[in-house]
């Protein structure tokens, strides 16, 4: 193992362990994630009969992979400015500056960080959404498992350079969803149409398009944020 | 006063240079921090930074570990920008103003991922060894939450040796310390020069930096007002900040 790909885990094995202990993000997500929940099913109605498509489905079914995108970007904003804070309570980020190494193992490892926060939050997201808008997911889990993936990759990519970015801002916990979000509507798009595509069927043989979609967003977004991130860092 | 330009370097050669900063100068928004500040140090030597608050001596420090970027000049350690140069980081051990040390992590948590980080093997017997070097083998399992700021300058000394550096520089060492654990501070700095490492010392505290060091740098508003040997010191600089201090000192 080279010595990029030790930091890299280092970097992850301390903020997961960081995370385990102060449970800071964790809470927060989990509390937030169910209140997201809670609204929108308050909100739609939990029997709204869905007008538009009229496929005998409830409107929280038909919206389902809308409303979970959106409770998962929400709701991850928050581990993702997380993630960089734990540096700056140490003193700031200059610690990561003065350690020798390319700064591309810091931005892996604190995006790995980021990504099994997301996976956690998800794991617990997706099956109390399905149980509580009565969606049945059991076959689908293994397809719905990549393109939860391939989401959240783009999506902690872009979010793990833009709380870099915004770390040392007063203003970071605006600063960062309003710089996050726009850059992620290509990858929300493509998220919510392939989870759809799973959730409803795919009878027109749709999905490698989105998939293909997906996958390309996310190298171009994990390419510019591996290459410009030094330069987020940097006092 | 002594003029930088002429003092700064004449003492080495360029050869044998751990430090060669050259006409740095570093502007924050609207306030320049440091104004063409030459320094160079050869191995071997202790360098104190000396000057009030603002002066520059911490952000000198932080341009020397490649913690920020210069607005204009150089910096060169062991011949190498230290931005770029992986083997300068590798050779240079740094104690930060701020502990820099992660409160939910124990000491030893906290000092094996540092050796991750420096790129050295983070065996248990080598972190547990480093702890008692500092006498904080008995908290090795605690959290650091749990430390006096004594206790964490003392971890943090620990951290900035680790992989066994050939430059070690110091930023206020003696801040927030108490009388056992400013003699802590003496006793690190002691072994650093018995083991002939290079040393640059950024403190308020004159007296205690003119007695450990071969050499002073005194700093004022971003400027080198005075960069020669230690027993030249007192008699070159004059001027009420350093009066003040070195009345300080006495008493």
């Amino acid at each position: 193992m080279s010595g990029d790909v030790r930091r890299a885990m280092a970097l992850l094995h301390k903020d997961l362990l960081t995370e385990r202990r102060s449970k800071a993000s964790f809470n927060a997500m989990a509390f937030f994630a169910a209140m997201v929940l809670f609204i929108f099913s308050f909100a739609l109605g939990p029997d709204s009969p869905n007008m538009t498509a009229g496929e005998g489905q409830t409107l929280l079914q038909y919206l389902w992979p809308g409303l979970l995108w959106v409770a998962i970007f929400f709701t991850g904003v928050l581990a993702l400015g997380r993630s960089f804070q734990v540096e700056m309570e140490s003193g700031g980020m200059e610690a990561l500056r003065i350690y020798p190494g390319d700064k591309k193992a810091v931005f892996a490892g604190k995006l790995a960080a980021n990504l099994v926060t997301l996976a956690a939050m998800e794991l617990i997201l997706i099956p109390v959404s399905a149980i509580l808008y009565n969606i049945d997911l059991w076959t689908k889990i293994p397809a719905l498992m990549g393109i939860m993936f391939m989401g959240s990759l783009g999506f902690a990519a872009v979010g793990t350079f833009y709380a870099a970015l915004t770390a040392n801002l007063r203003a970071r916990d605006v600063m960062l969803p309003v710089l996050v979000f726009p850059v992620l509507v290509p990858i929300v798009v493509a998220a919510v149409k392939a989870t759809t595509l799973i959730v409803r069927g795919d009878p027109m043989g749709e999905m490698w398009t989105w998939i293909r979609i997906m996958l390309l967003i996310d190298i171009v977004l994990l390419t510019v944020c591996t290459l410009t991130f030094e330069f987020a860092i940097e006092d | 006063m002594t003029d930088s330009k002429e003092t700064a370097g004449s003492r080495q050669g360029s050869g044998d240079l751990v430090v060669d900063a050259r006409e740095v100068s570093k502007r924050y928004a609207r306030t320049w921090a440091l104004k063409q500040v030459s320094l160079q140090v050869g191995q071997g030597e202790l360098v104190s930074l000396l000057g009030p608050n603002g002066s520059g001596k911490s952000t000198f420090i932080r341009v020397l570990t490649a913690s920020t970027r210069p607005t204009f000049g150089e910096v060169r350690i062991f011949g190498q920008q230290p931005k770029n140069g992986e083997n300068a980081r590798e050779r240079m051990g740094v104690l930060p103003h701020q502990s820099f040390l992660y409160d939910e992590l124990t000491a030893l948590e906290n000092l094996r991922f540092a050796a991750t980080m420096y790129g050295i093997v983070a065996d248990k017997d080598r972190m547990v060894d480093a702890l008692a070097h500092v006498g904080l083998e008995h908290v090795a399992g605690a959290q650091t939450r749990t430390f006096s700021s004594g206790m964490r300058k003392r971890l943090a000394l620990a951290r900035a040796t680790l992989h066994d550096p050939d430059l070690v520089i110091l930023d206020e060492p003696y801040g927030a310390l108490d009388v056992e654990g400013i003699g802590w501070v003496d006793r690190f700095i002691a072994e650093q020069r018995d083991a002939k490492k290079t040393l640059v010392i950024a403190t308020h505290e004159i007296g205690r930096a003119l007695s450990l060091c071969d050499r002073a740098v005194q700093l004022r508003g971003g400027r080198v007002m005075f960069n020669g040997p230690t027993d030249e010191y007192e008699g070159a600089v004059s001027g009420a900040t350093v009066a003040v201090g070195l009345n300080l000192e006495g008493k």
